[in-house]
């Protein structure tokens, strides 16, 4: 099919561990999310101050962006021209619960305006753009389920008419104790072989 | 290239019910804006735009609404019924939908609610508004804060590009509720005097309740005799802070650059500009300095902040929906609550209601998490 474009490679944070490529890159001493988030920080030797006052959502998206396009800034092939497509099922729940809450607290006088921030879901993209410098588009869909049908029916036009050089779709979904990550980047110079058929499989694994 | 075109169009606001009435309001210089001592918990002088709630029942029933669905539902069902009966597009296969919303049923999550928290999940918000239509497809759900409505016409206009669907219907939406009121003023961004963007005199933002709807289309049998067509777009992060606009304006003067590129054209073919103009000292400013870098600072512009307040997910599209009214009408609408300028750079900011040929606006919108997004509307034939 025309205008298809391949994998570079792709990463995933469940369960209590870090993947890249189908290597284990990092498993945190438990699943919890917390530990998770704290260990991989940690274990990938980022030095970023911004991300302690992260949601858990841009906690998850910022460390899944990070292993790929840090692998990506290893191997030379990071492009400043990367555009973000980023979808989950229960948008930013997690903060929405947590102001809700400050607003039906009788104790709580003002709710915090760094708590409403995250009350966002595209947040996150701006917390990974700020991180990697990235001026490109970036957009948050909510869906069901992971569909990367759909999202590629979104990136491939972006790499097609030049918008971008690559493109880092992502699954992004936490909420209360669940969570879950699944991102790949696509490559504009790279044809598409083979890359239905992996994520078709990726799929049934999530 | 494929000729994408803005079609068939409803919004519902404080000002009416259906884009031609809601312009006729703004020409007679009519506000939607109104000051109140409170809203729900929040004893605290506001100033917002609201639905009256009359209206949005007469036309939710309309719609053949059934009991059991949330405002929001309503408020979507309602503007969407309008646009697929005047539009006649058959949903089928070849139509998709997209849903643009910040916040979606927020309101479920209060205690007080009649709905289950669950409601508050976008994924059920697009299902009640599927279920309603018997829509085929599985609706697209976007939610990229105070862009989203504009951005949903440039991901129809791409899905259309590729032949992932002929037509696309899409609705954007969201309410006024004391969990954004209270947020944007712990952030202490609102005023409780009507907004005035752009002006020495701006204190902050005022909130607004409204939808908006629209057909976007490449079937010429579709086009509705106001149609505009989507002559191109763009949509940068700013890549500098997630609740501050950028000092540089850098995402926004990138995101009119991609847009005039794409539609082939120079500041001098651009004759205004309907700008996001929120009223707050720094997203305004911030507009001004992308404004003058793309050399569009002598364009007419105005913001309808001063008309509707901040829309949030709906205020993209029904502020482009009435920026495609000038056009047709050649009226210009001015710039509500301007009286002085008070930002660095230079801006044309219309003062006063008036005639006027334009055949191309260009739409921005900027929003929380560094995004912007940018679009050359052409009037066909122009």
């Amino acid at each position: 099919m025309m205008g298809e474009h391949g994998i570079q490679s792709w990463c995933s944070i469940s369960e209590g561990r870090v993947m890249l490529n189908e290597q284990l890159l990092h498993e945190a001493p438990s699943p919890d999310f917390r530990e998770v988030m704290r260990s991989t920080y940690k274990a990938l030797g980022i030095e970023h101050a911004k991300f302690h006052k992260m949601d858990p959502l841009s906690k998850l998206a910022f460390l899944t962006a990070e292993v790929i396009l840090g692998e990506a800034k290893r191997a030379g092939s990071f492009s400043q021209e990367t555009a973000l497509v980023f979808a989950n099922h229960s948008s930013c729940i997690d903060s929405d619960r947590k102001y809700q809450q400050s607003l039906d607290d009788p104790g709580n006088e003002w709710p915090s305006p760094a708590v409403f921030v995250y009350t966002l879901p595209n947040i996150c993209l701006g917390e990974i753009s700020i991180r990697h410098q990235l001026f490109t588009e970036s957009c948050f869909f909510i869906a069901k389920e992971f569909d990367p049908a759909t999202m590629n029916r979104y990136a491939d036009p972006l790499l097609q008419a030049g918008i971008a050089q690559q493109v880092l779709c992502a699954w992004v979904e936490k909420n209360d104790d669940h969570y879950t990550s699944f991102a790949y980047l696509l490559d504009r110079a790279d044809p598409g072989t083979a890359r239905d058929a992996m994520l078709l499989k990726t799929k049934k694994e999530q | 290239m494929v000729d994408v075109r803005l079609s068939f169009s409803n919004t519902i606001t404080a000002l009416g019910a259906d884009v031609r009435s809601v312009f006729q309001a703004l020409s007679d210089g009519r506000t939607g804006l109104q000051k109140c001592s409170g809203w729900e918990r929040l004893d605290m002088p506001l100033c917002f735009s609201r639905i009256e709630d009359s209206l949005l029942q007469d036309r939710y029933h309309a719609a053949g609404g059934e009991p059991g669905k949330t405002r929001l539902e309503q408020m979507m069902i309602a503007s969407l019924h309008d646009v697929i009966q005047r539009s006649g597009v058959k949903l089928d296969a070849r139509t998709g939908l997209i849903i643009a919303t910040t916040k979606g049923n927020i309101d479920a999550l209060a205690k007080a609610s009649e709905f289950p928290a669950g409601r508050a999940e976008l994924v059920e918000l697009g299902e009640q508004v599927v279920s309603h239509f018997g829509i085929p497809n599985t609706p697209v759900i976007l939610s990229n804060a105070c862009v989203s409505g504009l951005l949903a016409l440039v991901v129809a206009k791409r899905f259309i590009e590729n032949g992932t669907y002929d037509h696309v219907l899409v609705t954007s939406g969201d309410l006024l509720s004391e969990f954004v009121l209270s947020g944007f003023n712990a952030f202490q961004a609102l005023s409780a005097e009507p907004c005035r963007p752009y002006c020495a005199h701006r204190k902050g933002i005022n909130l607004g309740e409204a939808v908006a709807s629209a057909l976007v289309t490449r079937d010429a049998s579709l086009f509705s005799d106001d149609n505009m067509r989507l002559a191109g777009a763009g949509s940068c992060n700013d890549a500098n802070h997630i609740s501050g606009p950028s000092r540089t304006g850098e995402g926004l003067f990138r995101s009119i650059n991609l847009a005039m590129q794409e539609a082939d054209v120079t500041p001098d073919d651009i004759q205004l500009i309907s700008a996001h103009g929120t009223a707050t000292l720094y997203n305004d400013e911030m507009e001004s300095i992308a404004f003058q870098r793309s050399g569009l600072s002598h364009v007419p512009l105005h913001s309808l902040k001063g008309y509707f307040g901040h829309c949030l997910g709906a205020a993209g599209l029904l502020e482009t929906l009435i920026a495609a009214q000038c056009l047709h009408q050649g009226r210009t609408i001015p710039s509500a609550g301007f009286a002085e300028l008070g930002v660095s750079q230079p801006l044309n900011v219309i003062t006063k209601a008036g005639d006027a040929e334009m055949h191309r606006f260009i739409k921005t919108a900027s929003g929380f998490g560094g995004c912007n997004t940018a679009v050359v509307f052409e009037r066909p034939g122009a």
